[in-house]
Formats: C-alpha cells, structure tokens, sequence
C-alpha cells in the first residue's frame, strides 16, 4: 500500500499521489469492488512496452539457451580476432559504418519523439483514470482515516 | 522444458561436460541425442576426444612423450616458424598450420555450442538435471564410484 496522511506536508502529498498516478502494480488496491475503469486501462495498454519489455528481456538473457548461443557466438569472434585481427578489425568497421550510415537520423528522432509522447499520454491516462475512480480514492485515503479514528 | 542452474559453474559443469551419469546407479546415463547435439560432439570430438584420451592416461609414459613432443613444436612453431617450415618434410607453410588452429578452433567452440544447445533442447535430460538424477563427468575424468 503507498503510504500516505493527511498530516503529511505537500510534498510528501504530492508524492504519495503520484505513486498513485504512476506505480504500474496497483493489486494491493485492486480487490472486491475495487478495479480499474477504462481509461485506466487505455493507459495501461500504452505503457505495456515500456513496463514488460525490460522484464521479458531479461528473461530471455538469462535463458540457457540465449546465454549459450551468445557465449559462443562471442568465443568464435574473439578467436577470429586474436588470430586474424587486422582483417577482423577491418571487416567489423565497415560493418558498422554501413550500419550508422544507413540508418536516418531523422528516423531514430522520430521513433524516439512519438515513444516519448506516447509514454507521456499513457501516464496521464492511466493517472487520470486512477484519480477519477472514486472506489480506488476512498481506498486510498482509508489508511489515514482509520488511523485518524483510531487516535 | 527449461533447465534450472544454480550458478554459473553449474551452466559450464553441464554444456562442457563429457557425458551424463546416473547418480543412483552410476552408470551412463542413457538418453537420445538430438541432431544438433549429434553434430555438436562430431565438430569438438577431434580436441575434446584427444584431451580426453590424453588427460585419462596422463601417467602412460607414451602419452607423456607425445605431449612433450607437441609442445616443443608448438615453441618452436610460435619462435622460428620459418625455420620450422624450413625443416619440415611436408610442404607446410606457417599460414597453414595458423589457419589449421583457427579452423580447429572454430570447429572445436562452434561444436561445444551446438552440442550445449542439443543438451539444454533435449527433455529428458533437462527433466533428469533438474531432479538432480545425473551428474556431469568433465573431460578427462574418470567414472569413480
């Protein structure tokens, strides 16, 4: 549960909120009559990459599998290199010149700027839904007013 | 079916290991290879097969000559390759025996992945590993009860 009190200053507010907004695991709220309208979700389909790509990746990293093909793949570079490593230097340069080359500039801006929009809009949405289920908000102020009637 | 590794020595003691043994009975473990790990152990058995045969009979004073033998060409290959070409009675060239090690090389690292590869691909022996039922033998080691 995000912690969050009445007494806190508005920083602590602010922030207590904005983990609200942001925090891609809401299931500690999410229970009984509790669940994320649609615009919540919308958001949540926007942010999919961002949150489950990294994890998805890591998985397939540290897979056997990938881990052995890598390995070996990186041994029979390392060999051709310390056998031959002029003609490899030579060969792994252009490889790489053709590859920056040919790659527009204003292709990887663009794939960057329209991720960082669609990130942003998705973050927004998905706060915006958040802020706007009156369930999930009377759950989240609940911790500080049974504190508050406890005192 | 996926294979569990404790640790990193437990990844190398499995992909690079000779052959599997039943931890119970202790003989060879009894498995069908997949194509890949087929070909896998065809392309490193010309180095993996000699270090073994090599290393299980370190002792035999023939295998000791052999070695010694080896390595003095070896020293004298990487010193004076000329000379070494020089006194050769086959027409052999350095870039020829450089190229020789490069490509046993790359066949040798090529047939340790394929052959790790067919291992981690193979259900049974992923199902025999991960309920620790068999017990990798690295090269050179003998089967000891």
């Amino acid at each position: 549960m995000i912690e969050y009190s009445n007494n806190d200053n508005i920083v602590f507010r602010f922030i207590s909120h904005y983990k609200l907004g942001t925090q891609s695991d809401l299931s500690e709220y999410y229970k009984g009559d509790v669940q994320p309208n649609l615009i919540e979700r919308i958001g949540d389909v926007g942010l999919w990459m961002l949150e489950n790509i990294p994890r998805k990746v890591w998985q397939m990293a540290t897979e056997p599998r990938v881990v052995t093909i890598a390995l070996t793949a990186m041994t029979l570079f390392s060999i051709t290199l310390a056998f031959y490593p002029v003609t490899t230097y030579l060969a792994t340069y252009d490889v790489v010149v053709f590859v920056v080359t040919n790659t527009p500039f204003w292709a990887v801006k663009l794939a960057v700027y329209i991720a960082l929009v669609e990130t942003t809009i998705a973050k927004a949405l998905r706060a915006y839904g958040r802020f706007s289920n009156q369930a999930l908000m009377d759950k989240f102020y609940q911790p500080q007013q049974n504190t508050a009637t406890n005192k | 079916m996926g294979i569990a590794f404790s640790s990193t020595r437990d990844y190398f003691g499995f992909i690079s290991c000779r052959e599997f043994v039943s931890s119970d009975s202790g003989n060879s473990f009894s498995y069908s290879k997949n194509t890949l790990e087929k070909i896998g152990e065809a392309m490193c058995k010309p180095i993996f097969g000699t270090a073994d045969i090599g290393l299980r009979n370190i002792r035999n004073p023939l295998v000791i000559t052999a070695i010694t033998i080896t390595i003095i060409a070896a020293i004298t290959l990487v010193f004076y390759p000329g000379t070494f070409a020089a006194l050769s009675t086959l027409a052999i060239q350095p870039w020829m025996v450089k190229f020789g090690f490069y490509l046993i090389s790359q066949t040798t690292v090529l047939g340790v992945g394929l052959r790790g590869l067919g291992r981690l691909n193979n259900d049974a022996v992923a199902a025999a590993w991960n309920a620790k039922t068999i017990i990798p033998i690295p090269i050179g080691a003998e089967r000891v009860r």
